[in-house]
C-alpha cells in the first residue's frame, strides 16, 4: 500500500511537473515572453476565409504568443528570431488547413500549403537577437523555419521564407 | 574435315577456351573483368548523375530569381517616383512608399551579393549588384536632400534604373546560356553513358546468346555421352545375337537372388541348353544356327516379358532363366512351357530347322539341403539335373533337381572335393599297361594309366577324368601323372637295366594352358628319364579347336626331345589333315578297327590303307586293343610295329614285381591272369 501511494506521487510528480516544460517546447520552438521594445513601422493584413480583415503592428503580432527559434537562414548565420506560430495565427483566423497566400510588400506572392510539415515549421519573426528588425534587414515580420527543414527535398521551400511580409490571406 | 576447318579449329578451339576458363585462373580473370566493368560502369553512371544534379542546381539556385524579382523591385520604385508629386511636391505617403520600395531593393541587393559571394558561374553578377547599389545610395542622398521636391530623386533614378536593369537583364541572359551549357554538357555525358550502356547490353545479349548455345551444346552432349553410355551398357549386359542379357548380366542378378535372403519368395533356376545344336552348326552351316539361336533368343524374350522372368543367354547355345519356386508340379509346368516357346520350326538358310532345348531345373531351397545355395552352385545343380535328363531321356528332356539327383550331386560333390586332394592324399597311383614289338613279343614300353583308390575301391578314370575336366583339376592331374610315371619308368629301368619308354597322356585342355613344356622339362630332370623314353600322346580331337597353340606347343615338347603319339587315331574327323600338318612321332590305331581286324575284309584294307600312310610319313603304328592272337598276327602283317592290349598283360600298379622283360613269351602268357579285374572292361585306359 505505501509502496503503491509512493508510486502515484512519484507519478503524479513526474506528469504535473513536466506538463510545464513540454507546454513550452514544440519541436525546435521554444516559448518566450517578451520584453517590450519599439518596431519598426510595418503592419501584418490577415484576412479571414470570411473576408474578414485583421490588421496587426508587430507589438499586436506579439500578444498572439511569442515563440524563440533559434537557426540559420541562407541569408544570415544563426541568429535567435523570435516572433509568433504561423499556425497559431492561422488557426487564430480560421485559416488552419486552407492553403494560403502571403504576401510582401513589393507584391511578391508565395503560396504556402495546408500541410502541418510547412505551416507548423514557419515562425513569423519580429524580432532577430533581441532586437526588432530592420527594414533593411528583411524585416520587420519576417517568416523564418529551421534550417534543417528548408530545402529542395525538405517541406519548407526557400520562397516560403518571406520576408517583409505584408498580408496573409486564403489561397485561390 | 576439310583444311580449312582445320585451320579454323586451330585459330579457334572452343573445347580448349572453355578449358581454360573453367581452371580457377580463368574463373578468377571473368570474375576480375565482370567487376572492373561494373565498377567502371557505376563510376560513369555517378559522374553523369553529379553533371544533371549540377545543371540542375543551377536552375535551382537563389540567383536567377533574386535577379529577376529585382527588376520588378525596380520597376515598382521607378513608378513610385514617377507617380510621386503630381502637385510637384513629395508628400508623407510617397516618401514612406518610395522609402519602403528602396528598402526592399536594398535587401534584395544584400541578397545577390551574398549569391554572388557563393559562386557566380558567369561574372556578370558583380556589374549588376553595382548598379543596385548605385541605385540605392543615389536614391537614399536624394531622399535625404531633396526633402520633399522630386527632381533630384527623379535624376537620381532615371540614369542609373536604366543602367541597372540592362545589367541585370545581361546577367540574366548569361546566366540562362551558362544553364543550358551545362544541361548540354549533362544531357552529352548521359547521351554517351547510354551508348556505351547500349554496348554493354549488346555484349551481355551476345555473351547469353553465347552462353545459351554452350548451354544448349552441353546439353547435346551430355545426352550424346548418356547415349552411349546407355549403348555400352546394353552391349556390356545384352548378348548381341539375341538381345537377352548376357552371361556378365545374368551372374549379377543371379548374384542378387542367390542364395535366396530369409523371408525372400521362393525360387529356381533353369539352365536351357539347344539339343544338337553343334549338329546344326555343322550341317546347316552357322548362319544357320545364328537363326535359331536368334528364334530362341526371341520365343525366349517372349516367354520371360509374358511370365516375369529373367531369362540370359549364358553360353554358345545355353541359356538359363530365374524362376519363381511354385514347386514341383508348378515348375515342371513352366519347365514345358519353356520348352515349348522354344520347339518351334525356325526359317533357317535354305531349310527348316526345327529348335529343341533340354532344360534342367534346380529349385534354391532344394539346393540348399545340400550346400549354399549361390550362383555357381545353383548353376551346377541345374546344369547337372539338365545331363541327367539327356542321359535319361535324350533330346527335349526336362528334369527337375529332385532328392535322386540330389543324393547323384552330393556325391559327385564328395568326390570333387576327394579328388581335389587325390594326389595330396596319395590316393592317384601310376599303373603301367605294356606295349610289345608285335615281330618278336618283346616289351616295347609301357602307358600310364591313372588310378584313384576312393574308399576302398579304384574308381573309374572315365568317371574322375571327366570330374577334373569339368571343374579345372585336370592340369594337377596330368602334372602328378608327368611326374609319377617319369619317376616310375626311371626307376622301372634302373631294375631291370633296360631303357624302355613310357607313354602318358596328355588332356585336350592342358594345350591350350601356359607352363606344359616346363612341367615336362622338370618331370624329366627329377626322374632321370631320357627325353626320348617319354612319349606325350594326344587325343586326336584335342588340338581341333586351336591348331596354331598345339603346333607350337607340340613342337617345343620335340624339341626337348619328347616324342609325340596321336591317340584314339581314325575316330576323329580330320585324320589325315592331322597327320600332315601336325609334328608327331606316333599313332595308336583305335581299338574299333582291331576289334573288326580278324573277320571284316574293309577294316583291314583301312588299317592297311593307315599304316601305309603313316610309315609314309615315317611314324610308328601302335595297334590298340590287341586282345588275341590273331589280332596280333594280322596287325603285324599289315604293318604295325607295336601292340598294346589284354593280349599283352594288363595295367598293374608300376611299383608291382613284374615279369622279366628279357622273357617275350611272358608277355603273352599274361593273356587271362586277370590282375586287375576292375579294370577288364576299362579298353582304352586314360589319363
Amino acid at each position: 500500500m505505501c509502496s503503491f501511494r509512493a508510486a502515484a506521487l512519484i507519478a503524479a510528480a513526474v506528469i504535473f511537473g513536466a506538463w510545464p516544460a513540454l507546454a513550452q517546447e514544440e519541436g525546435p520552438f521554444r516559448r518566450v515572453d517578451l520584453p517590450p521594445i519599439e518596431h519598426a513601422e510595418a503592419t501584418l493584413r490577415v484576412v479571414a476565409p470570411d473576408g474578414t480583415a485583421t490588421v496587426y503592428t508587430p507589438e499586436q503580432l506579439e500578444e498572439v504568443g511569442t515563440w524563440a527559434l533559434t537557426t540559420a537562414t541562407p541569408w544570415e548565420d544563426e541568429v535567435r528570431f523570435e516572433g509568433v506560430l504561423l499556425a497559431d495565427l492561422l488557426a487564430r483566423h480560421g485559416l488552419a488547413g486552407v492553403g494560403v497566400e502571403v504576401i510582401a510588400e513589393n507584391d511578391y506572392v508565395t503560396r504556402i500549403p495546408p500541410d502541418p510539415q510547412v505551416t507548423g515549421a514557419l515562425l513569423v519573426a519580429t524580432r532577430a537577437d533581441g532586437h526588432s528588425i530592420g527594414r533593411r534587414e528583411r524585416g520587420p515580420i519576417y517568416f523564418v523555419a529551421p534550417a534543417d527543414r528548408v530545402g529542395p527535398d525538405r517541406p519548407v521551400q526557400l520562397n516560403h521564407l518571406v520576408w517583409m511580409a505584408a498580408e496573409i490571406r486564403p489561397g485561390p | 574435315m576439310t583444311p580449312r576447318r582445320n585451320r579454323v579449329r586451330r585459330f579457334f578451339d572452343l573445347d580448349a577456351l572453355l578449358d581454360a576458363l573453367a581452371t580457377p585462373r580463368g574463373t578468377a580473370l571473368m570474375l576480375s573483368l565482370l567487376v572492373a566493368l561494373a565498377a567502371s560502369s557505376v563510376i560513369q553512371i555517378r559522374n553523369a548523375a553529379s553533371r544533371v544534379a549540377e545543371a540542375e542546381a543551377m536552375f535551382r539556385g537563389p540567383g536567377v530569381r533574386e535577379a529577376a524579382v529585382s527588376l520588378a523591385d525596380m520597376q515598382r520604385l521607378a513608378q513610385l517616383i514617377a507617380a510621386a508629386g503630381e502637385d510637384g511636391r513629395l508628400a508623407p505617403s510617397e516618401r514612406a512608399a518610395i522609402g519602403g520600395a528602396l528598402d526592399m531593393l536594398y535587401v534584395r541587393n544584400v541578397n545577390l551579393q551574398m549569391i554572388a559571394a557563393r559562386g557566380d558561374p558567369t561574372g556578370g553578377g558583380a556589374m549588376a549588384i553595382a548598379w543596385l547599389s548605385d541605385i540605392v545610395d543615389e536614391v537614399d542622398a536624394a531622399m535625404a536632400t531633396a526633402d520633399d521636391s522630386l527632381p533630384p530623386l527623379q535624376t537620381a533614378a532615371d540614369g542609373t534604373l536604366v543602367s541597372a536593369r540592362s545589367a541585370i537583364t545581361r546577367w540574366l541572359e548569361e546566366l540562362h546560356a551558362a544553364q543550358t551549357t551545362a544541361l548540354r554538357a549533362a544531357l552529352g555525358s548521359m547521351e554517351r553513358l547510354t551508348r556505351i550502356h547500349a554496348g554493354f547490353l549488346g555484349l551481355i545479349v551476345a555473351a547469353g546468346g553465347g552462353l545459351i548455345l554452350l548451354l544448349r551444346r552441353e546439353v547435346l552432349i551430355r545426352r550424346t555421352r548418356n547415349e552411349a553410355e546407355r549403348r555400352a551398357w546394353h552391349i556390356a549386359y545384352h548378348d548381341t545375337l539375341t538381345g537377352l542379357p548376357n552371361r556378365t548380366s545374368f551372374a549379377e542378378m543371379a548374384g542378387t537372388v542367390f542364395p535366396p535372403r530369409p523371408g525372400a519368395a521362393p525360387v529356381a533356376l533353369a539352365c536351357i541348353d539347344l539339343d544338337g545344336f553343334r549338329a546344326i552348326n555343322d550341317g546347316h552351316g552357322q548362319a544357320a544356327g545364328d537363326d535359331v539361336l536368334r528364334h530362341v533368343g526371341q520365343a525366349l524374350a517372349r516367354l520371360a516379358a509374358r511370365e516375369g522372368l529373367f531369362i540370359a543367354r549364358i553360353g554358345g547355345d545355353e541359356f538359363a532363366a530365374i524362376l519363381p519356386a511354385t514347386g514341383a508340379a508348378g515348375l515342371a509346368s513352366l519347365g514345358r512351357r519353356i520348352g515349348a516357346a522354344i520347339d518351334r520350326p525356325v526359317p533357317a538358310a535354305n531349310a527348316s530347322i526345327r529348335a529343341c532345348a533340354s532344360i534342367g531345373i534346380a529349385e534354391a531351397a532344394q539346393v540348399a539341403r545340400l550346400a549354399a545355395a549361390g550362383p555357381d552352385t545353383m548353376v551346377r545343380a541345374a546344369q547337372f539335373a539338365l545331363a541327367r535328363a539327356r542321359d535319361d531321356d535324350g533330346a527335349g528332356a526336362l528334369r527337375l533337381f529332385d532328392p535322386e539327383i540330389a543324393r547323384a550331386f552330393a556325391r559327385r560333390r564328395e568326390r570333387l572335393e576327394a579328388l581335389g586332394r587325390a594326389a595330396a592324399t596319395g590316393e592317384l597311383e601310376v599303373w603301367f599297361m605294356p606295349k610289345v614289338t608285335l615281330a618278336t613279343g618283346a616289351l616295347a614300353g609301357f602307358e600310364a594309366l591313372a588310378r584313384w583308390r576312393h574308399q576302398g575301391t579304384l574308381v573309374l578314370p572315365e568317371e574322375f577324368v571327366s570330374l577334373a575336366e569339368e571343374n579345372g583339376q585336370i592340369a594337377g592331374l596330368d602334372s602328378f601323372m608327368l611326374r609319377e610315371a617319369a619317376r616310375a619308368m626311371a626307376d622301372w629301368n634302373r631294375r631291370h637295366g633296360t631303357a624302355l619308354g613310357v607313354s602318358v597322356n596328355l588332356s585336350p585342355q592342358r594345350l591350350g594352358q601356359p607352363g606344359l613344356v616346363a612341367e615336362v622339362e622338370a618331370a624329366l630332370a627329377a626322374s632321370g628319364l631320357p627325353a626320348p623314353l617319354l612319349t606325350l600322346e594326344l587325343t586326336e580331337s584335342a588340338a581341333v579347336h586351336d591348331w596354331a597353340t598345339a603346333m607350337r606347343l607340340l613342337t617345343a615338347l620335340r624339341a626337348l626331345g619328347c616324342r609325340i603319339s596321336l591317340d584314339d587315331f581314325g575316330t576323329g574327323y580330320s585324320s589325315l589333315a592331322y597327320l600332315r600338318t601336325l609334328p608327331a612321332d606316333e599313332v595308336k590305331l583305335d581299338k574299333s578297327f582291331l576289334t573288326d581286324l580278324t573277320e571284316a575284309e574293309s577294316a583291314r584294307r583301312i588299317v592297311a590303307a593307315v599304316v601305309e600312310i603313316a610309315r609314309s610319313l615315317g611314324l610308328d603304328v601302335v595297334a590298340e586293343g590287341v586282345e588275341t592272337a590273331a589280332q596280333a598276327r594280322i596287325a603285324a602283317t599289315l604293318g604295325c610295329a607295336i601292340g598294346q592290349g589284354f593280349r599283352f598283360g594288363r595295367p598293374r600298379p608300376a611299383a608291382d614285381p613284374w615279369p622279366d622283360p628279357a622273357d617275350g613269351s611272358s608277355w603273352r602268357a599274361e593273356q587271362g591272369a586277370a590282375a586287375d579285374p576292375t579294370t577288364a572292361t576299362l579298353g582304352r585306359a586314360s589319363a
